[in-house]
C-alpha cells in the first residue's frame, strides 16, 4: 500500500445469488461488482459515475461491509476491512462513514437531532462525557445547523437541512473517509449547490477524503479529483477529472458525456445516442460488456474482454480500440 | 401553555368550518346538470395560441390553511411550439398542468379563479377549461390533451398487458373502431416511439420492461389519440442520462411528425434549453420570468433565474465555488404581501418591502416580475445582470 493512499480497493467482487424453488437453490448470480480496483489519495475526492444498476452503490456499501464481499480486499489506512472480525470491525467503523441518498428515509423519525448525531459519538467514546453536548453543538455549527435544532425531530426539517444532519452525523465520528452515495440527487437545484459547497468547505477544513458516488456528471466534474466510470459492474475508464472530461477515450464515456443536456439553446450537440438499455447483470454479454451498445464495435470485442490498461497520464481504459495502436 | 393550545384548537376549528363551506360551494357548481354553453364558450385572444392561461388560481383548502399553489399565472402555449415550465419542487408547476387537465385532487384542490382558454380546433370553438362540464372535459382529456407522467412505473397498471392498456385509451375515445384496427393502431404507435419488437411488447406486462421502455410506452399511450397538446411532467427525471437523451430525441421528432404542442415541466435547465421555444420560470406559485428560450438563457433578469443558472455546475467549465441561493422556499401558507423571493434575494431593495411586483415587459416576449426592472432602471440594470 502506498503511503498517501487512504483507500485501496483491489479486485473487489460481489455476486448476489439468485435463489429459486422450495429448496431455495442458487440458480444463478447477479454480477453486481466484477473485479474492480482503484485507490484514493488522502484529502482527495474520487467520483464514481455510471447508470443505475451498474454497481456503484454496491461498491460503496461493500467497502464498509453493509453487504459482505464475495472476494477481493479493501484496505483502509493500512488494514483490510474484509478480513476483520466483528469486534475489530466495530472499532474500525468510525474511520469510514457513509452519507445516503435519501435524507427522508435515512434519519430515525423518533430521535431528536442531537441524539441522531450523538448516538455513535457516545457509543464510540469519541469525547469525554462532560464535553459531549458542546462537541455536538460544534459539529452542528460546522454543518450550518442552528444550535436550537438539537432538540427537534427530523420531520421538522426540509430536505436540504436533513442532508446537513446526515453529514453532521457522519462527521461527528472524525472519519478519514466519507462515502457519499448520491448525496444531492434527491434535492432541489438551489439546495444542491448549498450541500456541494458545504462538502467542499468541510473537506478543506478537516482534510476529508470522499468517495463520491453519483450519476450526475456535471456534479462529479465539479467536486472530484479523479473519476471512475462504471458499466455493468466493471470500471471502463479512470483518469484525473480534467483528463477524462476533456479527452474521454472509452466510447461509453463519450456517449455518457454527450448525453448531458447543456443549458444553452444555441448549442446543438452532435449526440451519440446509445441504442437500447443496459443488459442484465445476471447474464452479461461475452467479451467486452459494452459491445452490444457500442457504436465502434469490432469483431474482437464480441469474444475477448479488453484489459484495463494505463495509456499515459494515469488515464486507464478498458477498450480494444486503443489496444492495437 | 393551556391558552396557547386552546387558541390553536380554535384556529383549526375555524379553518375546518371555512373549508367545509368552500367544499360545498364548489360541489354545488360542479354538480349542476345542463350547463348552458354560453357559460364556458369564450374567445381566444390570439387565434394562433392553443392554450391561454389567464390569471389562473388553484388553491388547496387544507386543515392547516389555504395553500395558494398557483396564484395568478398567465401565459400562452402557441400551436406547434414547446413551452418549458421551470421551477423547484413545490413551486406550482405540476399543479398548473393538473389544473389544465382538471385533475386536481378534490375536494381540497380546486380552481379558485381565472380562465384556461383552449382553442378546440376539432369543433372550431374556444372553451374555458376551468368552467367546462365534466362530460365535455372527458372528451378532451386524453384525447386532445394528453399527459406523460414522471414515474413510468406507477403510471402503468401492473396487471394488464401493454397492448391492453393502450387499446383501452383508443377505444374510450373511438368506441366504434373495430378491434383489429385498434390493435393495428396500438402497434403503429409503439413503432412510432422507437420500439423495435412492437408485436412482442404488445403482449408484455409493464414489469418485464426497463424504465426507458416503459416511458416509451407511456408516450405511445399519450400519442394514441392524436393529441393537440402533450403535457410532459418531468418525463425524464426518473431515467439515466443516456436514456434521457433517447426519450428527448423521440419527443422532439414526434412534435414535428404529429404537429402538436408540448408543455414540458421540469427542474432541469439543460433539458429545457434543448427542447423549449419559450420558457416560464415559476417560484412559489407565481411566474417570476417568462420569455423565449434565448432571452432567458442569454439574459436572465430575475435574481431567482440568475441564481438557478449559476447554481448548476456545467460540464467543461471551471468554477471554484458554486453560487448558492441562501435559505429555503417559503411556506406556502400565509405568504407575505411583498415579493416572495425577498428574503433570499441578494439584490433586495427598499421597494421590495412593498406590494408584490407586477410583470414588467422588457421586450415584446420577455416579461419579469421584479422591481429591479421597473421603468427607468431597465436600461442600465440589464447590462449588469444579463451581460456575459
Amino acid at each position: 500500500m502506498q503511503k498517501d493512499n487512504i483507500l485501496e480497493v483491489n479486485n473487489l467482487v460481489k455476486y448476489f445469488p439468485i435463489k429459486s424453488g422450495i429448496m431455495q437453490r442458487t440458480i444463478g448470480q447477479v454480477r453486481a461488482v466484477d473485479d474492480v480496483s482503484f485507490e484514493i489519495k488522502r484529502g482527495e475526492t474520487f467520483g464514481l459515475v455510471g447508470e443505475s444498476g451498474c454497481g456503484k452503490t454496491t461498491i460503496g456499501r461493500t467497502i464498509i461491509r453493509l453487504t459482505e464481499p464475495t472476494s477481493g480486499e479493501a484496505i483502509v489506512d493500512g488494514t483490510n476491512m474484509f478480513k476483520m472480525k466483528k469486534g475489530k470491525l466495530r472499532l474500525a467503523r468510525p474511520k469510514v462513514q457513509m452519507i445516503f441518498q435519501d435524507p427522508y428515509s435515512s434519519l430515525d423519525p423518533r430521535l431528536p437531532v442531537g441524539e441522531i448525531i450523538g448516538e455513535a459519538v457516545r457509543e464510540h467514546k469519541i469525547v469525554p462525557k462532560e464535553q459531549y453536548r458542546d462537541y455536538i453543538l460544534k459539529i452542528m455549527k460546522d454543518c450550518g445547523l442552528r444550535p436550537y435544532y438539537i432538540d427537534r425531530y427530523p420531520h421538522e426539517f426540509s430536505g436540504g437541512q436533513r442532508q446537513r444532519i446526515c453529514i453532521a452525523r457522519a462527521l461527528a465520528l472524525n472519519p478519514d473517509l466519507i462515502i457519499a452515495d448520491e448525496p444531492v440527487s434527491a434535492l432541489d437545484v438551489s439546495i444542491q449547490a448549498q450541500i456541494i459547497n458545504l462538502m467542499k468547505d468541510l473537506q478543506e477544513k478537516r482534510g476529508l477524503t470522499y468517495l463520491f458516488i453519483s450519476h450526475d456528471l456535471s456534479v462529479v466534474e465539479h467536486i472530484s479529483n479523479t473519476v471512475g466510470v462504471m458499466y455493468l459492474g466493471s470500471l471502463v475508464e479512470m483518469a484525473p477529472t480534467k483528463e477524462i472530461f476533456r479527452k474521454p477515450m472509452h466510447p461509453y464515456t463519450k456517449a455518457l458525456l454527450s448525453a448531458v443536456p447543456i443549458p444553452n439553446p444555441d448549442v446543438k450537440m452532435n449526440r451519440t445516442i446509445l441504442e437500447g438499455d443496459i443488459p442484465s447483470p445476471a447474464n452479461p454479454p461475452a467479451g467486452c460488456k459494452f459491445h452490444t451498445r457500442c457504436p465502434q464495435c469490432m469483431e474482437i470485442c464480441k469474444t475477448q474482454a479488453p484489459v484495463f490498461k494505463d495509456y499515459g497520464n494515469s488515464h486507464k481504459v478498458a477498450c480494444h480500440l486503443f489496444d492495437q495502436n | 401553555m393551556a391558552i396557547d393550545k386552546k387558541a390553536q384548537k380554535e384556529k383549526i376549528r375555524k379553518i375546518k368550518i371555512y373549508n367545509n363551506k368552500m367544499y360545498k360551494e364548489y360541489e354545488k357548481v360542479n354538480k349542476r346538470r345542463n350547463i348552458p354553453e354560453s357559460e364556458y364558450l369564450t374567445q381566444m385572444q390570439d387565434p394562433k395560441n392553443l392554450i391561454e392561461f389567464d390569471n389562473l388560481r388553484s388553491y388547496f383548502y387544507t386543515d392547516v390553511g389555504t395553500v395558494k399553489a398557483v396564484d395568478g399565472v398567465s401565459f400562452a402555449i402557441p400551436m406547434g411550439k414547446t413551452i418549458g415550465v421551470v421551477g423547484e419542487s413545490g413551486c406550482g408547476k405540476s399543479v398548473t398542468s393538473l389544473s389544465l387537465m382538471r385533475l386536481l385532487q378534490g375536494p381540497q384542490g380546486q380552481i379558485a379563479g381565472g380562465q384556461i382558454r383552449y382553442n378546440q380546433i376539432s369543433k372550431k370553438r374556444a372553451v374555458d377549461i376551468a368552467k367546462l362540464p365534466r362530460k365535455e372535459m372527458e372528451k378532451i382529456r386524453g384525447n386532445e390533451i394528453a399527459m406523460i407522467f414522471q414515474e413510468p412505473m406507477t403510471t402503468l397498471n401492473p396487471v394488464f398487458t401493454i397492448g391492453n392498456q393502450i387499446d383501452e385509451s383508443i377505444l374510450l375515445h373511438n368506441p366504434k373502431m373495430p378491434k383489429s384496427e385498434v390493435r393495428e393502431r396500438t402497434i403503429e404507435m409503439l413503432k412510432l416511439v422507437g420500439i423495435a419488437r412492437a408485436e412482442g411488447i404488445y403482449e408484455s406486462y409493464p414489469h418485464e420492461l426497463s424504465g426507458g421502455m416503459r416511458q416509451r410506452v407511456v408516450i405511445a399511450m399519450a400519442l394514441s389519440c392524436n393529441p393537440q397538446l402533450i403535457i410532459a411532467d418531468e418525463p425524464t427525471t426518473a431515467l439515466d442520462v443516456t436514456i434521457q437523451a433517447q426519450i428527448l430525441d423521440i419527443l422532439r421528432d414526434l412534435k414535428d411528425k404529429i404537429n402538436a404542442s408540448i408543455m414540458l415541466i421540469t427542474h432541469d435547465l439543460g433539458v429545457v434549453a434543448e427542447m423549449a421555444d419559450y420558457v416560464v420560470v415559476m417560484y412559489a406559485g407565481r411566474i417570476v420570468e417568462q420569455g423565449t428560450a434565448k432571452e432567458i438563457y442569454h439574459q436572465p433578469l430575475h435574481p431567482y433565474t440568475v441564481g438557478l443558472m449559476k447554481s448548476r455546475p456545467i460540464l467543461n467549465e471551471d468554477i471554484d465555488r458554486l453560487y448558492s441561493i441562501p435559505g429555503n422556499v417559503p411556506n406556502p401558507i400565509n405568504l407575505p404581501k411583498s415579493c416572495y423571493f425577498k428574503n433570499r434575494c441578494d439584490k433586495c431593495m427598499e421597494k421590495c418591502n412593498g406590494d408584490y411586483p407586477g410583470l414588467i415587459s422588457v421586450s415584446p416576449t420577455h416579461k419579469v416580475s421584479c422591481y429591479l426592472y421597473d421603468k427607468g432602471l431597465v436600461s442600465d440594470k440589464k447590462a449588469k445582470v444579463g451581460g456575459k
